[in-house]
């Protein structure tokens, strides 16, 4: 089951952040954000709207569990822009049942793969990732584009989202 | 490299594996040759390169996650770079 502290404790490792840092950023103690993520108790309704905006999703969310929205694709200008080895390229797997897959690798090491000629879809032996074209997806990200990239639908209702933050 | 794997409310099992084990040249190697024999073209100076770039990653970024993979019983595996 999803519960609260379930998903803070997602969010908050998506952030890459320690549970430590979280507390800090908090003002509480770090046994306190253990126990929120083991569901032992609940973070105070005061710290809600802090600790939803640092793990970068609503308070609705937070507590709901409804699927925190996506950053947009944004065309970030070419003075703004982050160099490839800062960027990182995030695949998240839902599968209708329940199970979850997040993956996270720097952009670089898969421009580096790609140049080499290594095909994604042969690694993949996922059914809703075998048609996307990644060196597009990498070009997209060198002009620029940065956010939710890629979702896909598969009819069983496993949804893959790639996006690139 | 940290590996984290949970079963639903049991306790994690943390392995610390260092990752020059395997990010070296001999793996390298290993890499090369398994991915070769699935069809994936990848020499062995390609893959030592991929090794290169991602100790010099890690080094970077100590709290890379690679991977996270959630099940819907709530067991969990975490591969920390």
């Amino acid at each position: 089951m999803n519960t609260i502290g379930k998903r803070i404790a997602n969010l908050r490792k998506e952030k890459q952040l320690k549970q430590d840092d979280l507390a800090q950023m908090l003002g509480v103690s770090p046994q306190a954000v253990s126990k929120w993520e083991n569901d032992q108790t609940c973070p105070d309704i005061t710290l809600l709207p802090d600790l939803a905006k640092i793990l970068g999703v609503t308070v609705d969310e937070l507590l709901s569990g409804k699927q925190a929205v996506q950053p947009a694709v944004t065309l970030v200008p070419e003075e703004k822009r982050k160099s490839l080895d800062e960027l990182m390229f995030r695949i998240v797997v839902d599968s209708s049942d329940g199970d979850k897959v997040r993956v996270n690798l720097p952009l670089k090491l898969l421009q580096i793969a790609m140049e080499m000629g290594v095909e994604m879809p042969q690694v993949s032996s996922n059914d809703a990732l075998k048609n996307i074209n990644w060196s597009q997806i990498l070009q997209l990200v060198e002009q620029g584009a940065i956010g939710n990239l890629v979702e896909v639908e598969s009819s069983d209702g496993d949804t893959v989202r790639i996006f690139v933050e | 490299m940290k590996i984290v794997v949970q079963e639903n409310g049991e306790k994690p099992i943390k392995m610390l594996i260092p990752t020059w084990l395997f990010a070296n040249r001999v793996g390298a190697n290993l890499v090369a040759k398994k991915l070769q024999e699935q069809g994936i073209h990848l020499d062995k100076k390609q893959a030592l390169a991929l090794v290169k770039y991602l100790n010099a990653y890690r080094k970077k970024h100590k709290d890379w996650v690679l991977v996270d993979v959630q099940s819907a019983d709530g067991s969990c595996v975490t591969i920390k770079v």
